[in-house]
C-alpha cells in the first residue's frame, strides 16, 4: 500500500499532503499564539499595577530579531539549493540557519539568566527596590525565613524528604541536639490475645541524630497509614452496622422514625449517635492509635528555609514565630534576623503613587500625600553612609526630573490653559533606573555640570548594559585610576523582613508582565529549538533521501521552512510588545 | 472474503499490528476500546457520586468501591462515606473523562479513524505514523490524569472546567507541584491537545487530498463532512485551552498569578503572590474551546445517525445539501458563542447580549440538521435493525437536550438556572441519551464491517430498552430539581440544606420537597449500569459467535466503506475504487435494486453520474 500525493501534488487541489498539513498546523499555531497575545492584551488592559514598559534591554532582542530574519532568508536559499539540485548550497545555507538558531538561544539564555539573578523587593508601602542579593556567607545574605527553633513538628502523612534533609542540614550546621518531644506509640489490633501489643516508636526525650530521626519518621509513617486504613475500615463497618440496626428498628428504639426519609436531620442524628456508640463499644473491631505527627525539640538552633517553601506567621523578626511549610511541617521558635541584603540598582515609587492617586481621585487623600509618602518611604530613610548615597541619588533624580520638565515645556510649549503640552511620564518621574544612577554618579565623581545633556552623555551605553544592570561598570576611580572600593558597588542595604510585602526575582512570579513575557518567549524558544532539530535532521540525515528522491527532501525542507518563517513571525510580534511598548 | 485473500504480504509482528499500528482501522479500534474503557471508569466514578448524593450518610457499598485499595479508602473516605473533597475529585474526573477521554475519542478517534478513509475511498490516512502518535499521546494523557488518583494529593478536584482561583488553591500546599493531581491534569490535557492536533491535521488533509476518483465534495457522505468540520473545530479551538493550561502550569510551578487577582485571601491568610491576574481570562480561554467542544462531541454522533437513517429507510438523506451547509455554518458559529457559559460572571450586559444573539443563531443550523434527519424518516420503508433503533432514539433524546438548552441561552433565565441541576440535566440529555445513543448506533452499524459478524439482536434489545427508560429517569428529574434551585456541585444532594418539617426556611422546604428524587435518579443509575452488561457481553462475544454477514455489504448500503472486503485489509480496497454518484442513492426508480452504491460503474457511459474525474480515468 502506498499513500498517494506524498511528493507530487494532487491535480485538483494543487497540493501535496504535507503542504496541506503544515498550513493546517500553522493555523493551529496561530490560534495558540493568538491566545497568548490576546492574554497579553487582556492582562495589560486590566492590570491594577503599573505595567512595566520598556524595561527589557533592547539590544539583545533587536539582534535576535535580525538573526531570526536572516535565518528565514537562508532557509529559503537552502530550499532553493535543493530545487536546483545543488547539495552544497543547501548544506551551507542550512548550516547558517542552524547557527542563527543557536545564537538566538544563547542570547535568550543570557537574558533569562540575568533576570533570574535580579531581585525586586516591595516594601509594605508599595515602593519597590530592585537589586542583587548577596549570596549566603558567614550567616549573612541570601533569602531565607530564619527561626531559632524550639520545636519542629513533622506531619507523618505528608512530610517531604527534601525539606527534612534541609532542616537536618541546618541543625547539623548549628551543632544542635535533637530530642524527641513526645512519645509515639504504635498499637496492634486486638486479635488472638486479650491485650494490646504496644510499641514505642519514638520515646520522649530520646536524643537522636539525623539518620535515626529519618528512621523514626519512616517507621511512624508506615504505621500511621496502616492505622488510618484499619481505623477507617472499623468505623465504616460500624456505620454499616448502625444503619442496619436502625433500619431493623433494633430494640424498638427507632419506631418513631419509621416513615422518615434518611435525609431528615433527626434520622441522621440518631444514626450518628448509634455509630458513635458502636465504635466506642468496639463492635466491629478495636481502633489503633493514630497520632499524625512527631515533634522534635531543638533548643533554639538556627533554621533557615526558602521563603517559597511556606509561610511565616507571627513575628518575622525578634518574636514568637511559626513557619509552616507546604508539607505541613511547622517550625516554632523565635524569629531570627532574616533581612534581605541588597545592592540597590533601581528605586521605584510607581506602584505606591498609583495607589495614592486612586485615593486622591476618590478624595480620601490630599494631592500632597504623594510627596509626603515618598519622603517617608523606608528606602529614603535608611541610616548611615549607604542611606546617604541613596538619598543623594534620589535628590539628583528629582533635579533631573525638574530639568526634564522644563525642557519639555521649552520644546513643546503650553496649551490654552497654560498647562504644558508634554510632561515626563510616571516612569520618568517615579522610577530611578540603574542607568541614571550610574550617570548621576559619574557626573558627581568627575565634577561635571548637572545638565540633561550631560546625563545623557554619561548614561551607560547599550553594550554596557547588554542584558541588564551591570555591577562591573559602577566603578568610580580616584585620580590615579584606582577603583575606590567603598564606592564600587550600588548602594548596599539590608531590608528587614518585617518591611517586605512581596519579593521575587525577575521570574514569572514577579508580576504578570514577566509571567507572560517568559511564557510567550519561552514557548517561542521551544519552537525555535523544535524547528532547529527538524531542520538539523534534514541537514545531517537528508543526504540519502537527496540521492534517492531530491524532490521529496525539497518538499520537506519547504514545509520546515514554512514553520521556520512562522517562528520568525511570532518573534516579530513578540519583540515590540515586550521590548518596545 | 478476509483481507488475507487479497493481500499476500506477511503478517506484521504483534506489537506492530496491535500496539504501534499505523493502520487507520486498527487505530480506530484502539481508540474505540480505550474510549469505552474510559467511559466505563467515568461511569463508575459517577456511581460513587450518585451514591453520595442519594445516601450521603451511608458508607459506599462494597460492590461499588472495590476498585480502590484499602489504603486509598482510608485516605479519601470518611467512615466509608464520600467526603466533599473526594466527591470533587470524582466530579472533576468524571467530567474530564467523559468529555476528553470518552466521547470525543469514541466519536472522532474511533469512528472517524475507522470510517472516514473508507468512505472517501482512501488506502489509509494521509499520515499513518502521526495517527499512531495521536493515539498514544491520547492514551498517555488519559493515564496521567487517571493515575493521579493515587498520588498523595489525589486527582484534580476543581471541576472539569478547572476554574481558578479555586483550581489554583487546590493542591497548592504540596511541595512538589509536579506530582499533584491538578498539575497532572493540566499536563495530561496538554498531551490530549497535542493528540487532537495531530488527529485533526491528519483528518483534514486526508479528506482534502485522499478522496478517490470521482469523490467530489458533494458526493462525500455527510459523515465525512461532519468529520471535516469536527477536525477544524479541534484544530482551531483547542489551542486557546492549551494556552490556558500552560498558563495555569506556570501559575502552579513558577508562582505567577495569571489567573489570581490582587488581594486574594485563603485560609492561610493573604496570598503571597503578585496578583493582578484575571480569573475571567481563564474562563474566556476555556470556553473558547469548551463550546466548540460540544460540537466536537455532537457531530460524529449525528454523522453516524445520518449514515444509518438512509440505509434503514431505503431512501436518500433528506436535504443532504442543506445539512452540509448547516454543519459548516454550525462550525463557524460555534466559535462565537462561548461566553454564554459566563453570563453570571459580570462581564457586562452588551457582551451578554452579543453572545445571547449568536447562541440563538446557532440553534438554526442545529435544527436544520435534526429536522432533516427527522424528515428523512418520512415515507421510508423503515427497517428496525439494531442500529436504527438507537438512531431513532437519538432524535427525540437529542431534541430534549437541544430544547432544554434554549432557556439557558437567554441570559435572564440563565441567571436563575446557572450552575443548577437544570444545566446538568440539559447537557447530559445532549451527551448521554443523545450523543452516546448515536455512537451506540454506530457501533451496531459498523460492527459487521469490523468483524464480519452482526451483534446479537436479543442482547441489543436488552441493552436498548432498559437504557432508554433508565437514562430518562436519571436525567429528567434533574431538570425538575434544577428549576427548584438544586446546585450542581452538592456532594450530599442538598442534605445539609434540609430543615425539619414545618420550618419556615423557604429554601430548606424546597429542598425537602425535591430531595427524594435523588434516590430515584441514583437507583436508575445503578439500573442503567446493569443495562450495559448485555452490551459488554455482546461486544466481546459477537466477535466470535455472532451471526456471520452474508456479504461485504450486509446493510445494502451505498457508501464506499461497504465496497471493501470484510474486515478490510491493509490498504482497504481491492480494486481501483471510484465514486460515480452521490452517497445516498436509495430506491432510484431507474434501478432494479433499492440501492445504487457509489462504486458501481454505470452501465452506460453517457450517464449523468459521470464526472470529469472518472471520464479522465477512462480515457487513459
Amino acid at each position: 500500500m502506498e499513500i498517494p500525493y506524498i511528493v507530487n501534488a494532487r491535480k485538483d487541489t494543487g497540493l501535496n499532503n504535507s503542504k496541506i498539513a503544515i498550513w493546517l498546523f500553522l493555523a493551529s499555531e496561530v490560534m495558540l499564539f493568538g491566545g497568548l497575545f490576546s492574554s497579553y492584551i487582556f492582562l495589560r488592559i486590566f492590570a491594577d499595577y503599573p505595567w512595566p514598559e520598556r524595561v527589557l534591554p533592547v539590544l539583545p532582542g533587536l539582534i535576535n530579531t535580525f538573526i531570526l530574519i536572516a535565518s528565514s532568508v537562508t532557509v529559503v536559499y537552502a530550499w532553493a539549493g535543493l530545487k536546483l539540485r545543488k547539495w552544497n548550497v543547501f548544506a551551507i545555507n542550512m548550516t547558517i540557519t542552524l547557527v542563527c538558531a543557536a545564537v538566538f538561544m544563547v542570547f535568550k539564555g543570557m537574558e533569562y539568566n540575568a533576570k533570574f539573578h535580579h531581585q525586586a523587593v516591595q516594601y509594605n508601602d508599595w515602593s519597590v527596590v530592585d537589586g542583587h542579593t548577596h549570596y549566603e556567607k558567614d550567616g549573612h545574605g541570601g533569602n531565607f525565613y530564619a527561626v531559632n527553633a524550639d520545636t519542629v513538628t513533622f506531619k507523618l502523612a505528608s512530610y517531604y524528604d527534601p525539606y527534612l534533609e534541609e532542616i537536618l542540614k541546618r541543625i547539623e550546621d548549628a551543632k544542635a541536639e535533637i530530642k524527641i518531644a513526645d512519645n509515639y506509640i504504635s498499637t496492634q489490633v486486638n486479635d488472638a490475645e486479650d491485650q494490646f501489643k504496644e510499641k514505642l516508636i519514638a520515646t520522649k526525650g530520646e536524643e537522636v541524630d539525623g539518620d535515626r530521626l529519618k528512621e523514626i519518621l519512616a517507621e511512624a509513617k508506615d504505621y500511621f497509614i496502616e492505622a488510618r486504613t484499619h481505623n477507617q475500615e472499623v468505623r465504616t463497618e460500624a456505620l454499616r452496622l448502625a444503619w442496619k440496626q436502625f433500619r431493623a428498628n433494633k430494640d424498638n428504639k427507632y419506631t418513631e422514625f419509621a416513615d422518615k426519609s434518611h435525609h431528615e436531620p433527626e434520622v441522621k442524628e440518631a444514626v450518628n449517635a448509634l455509630h458513635a456508640e458502636l465504635v466506642a463499644a468496639n463492635a466491629t473491631g478495636d481502633l489503633m492509635n493514630t497520632g499524625d505527627s512527631i515533634a522534635i525539640s531543638l533548643d533554639g538552633a538556627l533554621i533557615k528555609v526558602d521563603p517559597d517553601w511556606g509561610r511565616m506567621n507571627g513575628k518575622k523578626e525578634g518574636g514568637e514565630s511559626l513557619v509552616k511549610l507546604k508539607d505541613s511541617t511547622t517550625i516554632a521558635g523565635i524569629a531570627a534576623d532574616s533581612g534581605m541584603e541588597l545592592d540597590v540598582d533601581a528605586i521605584d515609587f510607581q506602584h505606591m503613587v498609583m495607589k495614592l492617586k486612586e485615593k486622591v481621585a476618590e478624595g480620601v487623600e490630599d494631592a500632597s500625600a504623594i510627596e509626603a509618602a515618598i519622603a517617608k518611604s523606608p528606602i529614603l530613610n535608611i541610616q548611615g553612609k549607604e542611606g546617604d548615597r541613596i538619598r543623594n541619588l534620589w535628590k539628583l533624580h528629582e533635579k533631573w526630573v525638574d530639568l526634564f520638565t522644563q525642557e519639555l515645556v521649552e520644546d513643546y510649549g503650553l496649551d490654552e490653559d497654560g498647562n504644558p503640552n508634554r510632561v515626563p511620564t510616571e516612569r520618568d518621574i517615579y522610577r530611578l533606573t540603574w542607568k541614571h544612577m550610574v550617570a548621576y554618579k559619574r557626573i558627581q565623581d568627575n565634577n561635571l555640570e548637572f545638565t540633561l545633556a550631560e546625563v545623557k552623555n554619561q548614561l551607560p551605553s547599550m553594550i554596557e548594559g547588554f542584558v541588564g544592570a551591570d555591577h562591573k561598570i559602577f566603578n568610580p576611580k580616584d585620580d590615579s585610576g584606582k577603583v575606590i572600593p567603598e564606592d564600587s558597588h550600588f548602594p548596599s542595604i539590608t531590608i528587614p523582613r518585617e518591611q517586605i510585602r512581596f519579593e521575587s526575582v525577575f521570574s514569572p512570579k514577579m508580576n504578570n508582565y514577566y509571567a507572560i513575557y517568559f511564557t510567550i518567549t519561552g514557548l517561542h524558544g521551544l519552537h525555535v529549538i523544535g524547528g532547529a532539530l527538524v531542520l538539523a535532521y534534514y541537514l545531517f540525515f537528508g543526504r540519502k533521501m537527496y540521492n534517492e528522491n531530491p524532490e521529496w527532501l525539497a518538499n520537506r525542507v519547504e514545509v520546515g521552512g514554512l514553520f521556520w518563517h512562522f517562528v520568525d513571525l511570532v518573534w516579530i510580534f513578540a519583540f515590540p510588545i515586550f521590548y518596545l511598548m | 472474503m478476509s483481507a488475507d485473500d487479497h493481500h499476500d504480504h506477511h503478517d506484521p509482528p504483534f506489537w506492530q499490528k496491535y500496539i504501534l499500528s499505523t493502520d487507520h482501522k486498527m487505530i480506530g479500534l484502539q481508540y474505540g476500546i480505550t474510549a469505552l474503557l474510559f467511559l466505563l471508569f467515568g461511569f463508575f466514578l459517577m456511581m460513587m457520586m450518585r451514591w453520595s448524593i442519594a445516601y450521603p450518610d451511608e458508607p459506599v457499598p462494597g460492590w461499588m468501591n472495590w476498585v480502590f485499595s484499602d489504603t486509598w479508602k482510608g485516605r479519601w473516605l470518611t467512615d466509608g462515606k464520600v467526603t466533599g473533597e473526594t466527591y470533587n475529585m470524582f466530579g472533576a474526573m468524571h467530567g474530564t473523562i467523559m468529555v476528553f477521554l470518552g466521547v470525543v475519542p469514541l466519536g472522532f478517534g474511533a469512528f472517524g479513524n475507522y470510517v472516514t478513509p473508507l468512505q472517501i475511498g482512501a488506502p489509509d490516512m494521509a499520515f499513518p505514523k502521526l495517527n499512531c502518535a495521536s493515539y498514544w499521546l491520547y492514551a498517555i494523557g488519559g493515564l496521567m490524569m487517571c493515575g493521579s488518583f493515587f498520588l498523595e494529593s489525589g486527582s484534580a478536584k476543581s471541576g472539569w472546567t478547572n476554574y481558578p482561583p479555586l483550581s489554583a488553591f487546590a493542591d497548592s500546599q504540596h511541595p512538589n507541584q509536579f506530582f499533584t493531581g491538578q498539575t497532572q491534569w493540566l499536563l495530561g490535557l496538554v498531551f490530549l491537545i497535542s493528540s487532537s492536533l495531530l488527529g485533526s491535521v491528519n483528518f483534514i488533509t486526508t479528506i482534502i487530498n485522499l478522496r478517490a476518483k470521482g469523490m467530489t465534495w458533494m458526493r462525500l457522505p455527510f459523515f465525512v463532512w461532519a468529520m471535516l468540520v469536527t477536525g477544524f473545530l479541534l484544530l482551531l479551538a483547542f489551542p486557546p485551552l492549551e494556552v490556558a493550561g500552560i498558563m495555569q502550569v506556570v501559575d502552579r510551578t513558577f508562582g505567577s498569578s495569571f489567573f489570581q487577582p490582587s488581594g486574594l485571601v485563603s485560609a492561610e491568610g493573604i496570598e503571597e503572590i503578585a496578583g493582578g491576574g484575571s480569573p475571567l481570562l481563564f474562563q474566556h480561554l476555556f470556553w473558547f474551546l469548551g463550546h466548540p467542544e460540544v460540537y466536537v462531541l455532537l457531530l460524529p454522533s449525528i454523522a453516524c445517525v445520518a449514515e444509518i437513517i438512509p440505509a434503514n429507510t431505503r431512501k436518500p438523506l433528506w436535504g443532504y445539501k442543506s445539512m452540509v451547509y448547516a454543519v459548516i455554518v454550525l462550525g463557524f458559529l460555534s466559535f462565537i458563542v462561548w461566553a454564554h457559559h459566563m453570563y453570571l460572571t459580570g462581564m457586562g450586559s452588551s457582551v451578554s447580549t452579543f453572545f445571547q444573539t449568536t447562541t440563538v443563531l446557532i440553534s438554526i443550523p442545529s435544527v436544520v440538521l435534526i429536522t432533516s434527519l427527522l424528515i428523512s424518516l418520512w415515507g421510508g420503508s423503515i427497517r428496525f435493525t439494531m442500529p436504527m433503533i438507537w438512531a431513532c432514539a437519538f432524535l427525540p433524546m437529542f431534541g430534549i437536550g437541544g430544547l432544554t438548552g434554549l432557556p439557558l441561552a437567554f441570559n435572564l433565565v440563565d441567571l436563575h438556572l446557572h450552575d443548577t441541576y437544570y444545566v446538568i440535566g440539559h447537557f447530559h440529555y445532549v451527551v448521554a441519551p443523545g450523543i452516546l445513543f448515536g455512537l451506540f448506533a454506530g457501533i451496531y452499524y459498523w460492527y459487521p464491517k469490523m468483524y464480519g459478524r452482526y451483534m446479537n439482536r436479543t442482547l441489543g434489545h436488552l441493552h436498548f430498552w432498559p437504557s432508554l427508560v433508565f437514562i430518562n429517569l436519571v436525567f429528567f428529574p434533574m431538570l425538575i430539581q434544577g428549576m427548584a434551585g438544586f446546585h450542581r456541585r452538592w456532594y450530599n444532594g442538598g442534605d445539609s440544606y434540609m430543615v425539619p418539617e414545618g420550618s419556615e426556611n423557604v429554601f430548606g422546604n424546597t429542598v425537602r420537597e425535591f430531595i427524594n428524587l435523588n434516590e430515584l435518579m441514583s437507583i436508575s443509575v445503578f439500573m442503567l449500569a446493569l443495562a450495559q452488561i448485555p452490551f459488554i457481553i455482546n461486544l466481546f462475544t459477537a466477535w466470535k459467535i455472532g451471526k456471520k454477514v452474508e456479504s461485504d455489504n450486509p446493510w445494502n448500503a451505498t457508501t464506499l466503506e461497504w465496497a471493501t472486503p470484510t474486515p478490510p485489509g491493509h490498504g482497504n480496497f481491492t480494486f481501483d475504487v471510484a465514486a460515480y454518484r452521490g452517497p445516498y442513492e436509495y430506491s432510484r426508480p431507474d434501478c432494479e435494486e433499492d440501492y445504487y452504491p457509489q462504486w458501481h460503474e454505470p452501465k452506460e457511459n453517457t450517464s449523468a453520474d459521470l464526472d470529469a474525474g472518472v471520464q479522465e480515468k477512462k480515457e487513459h
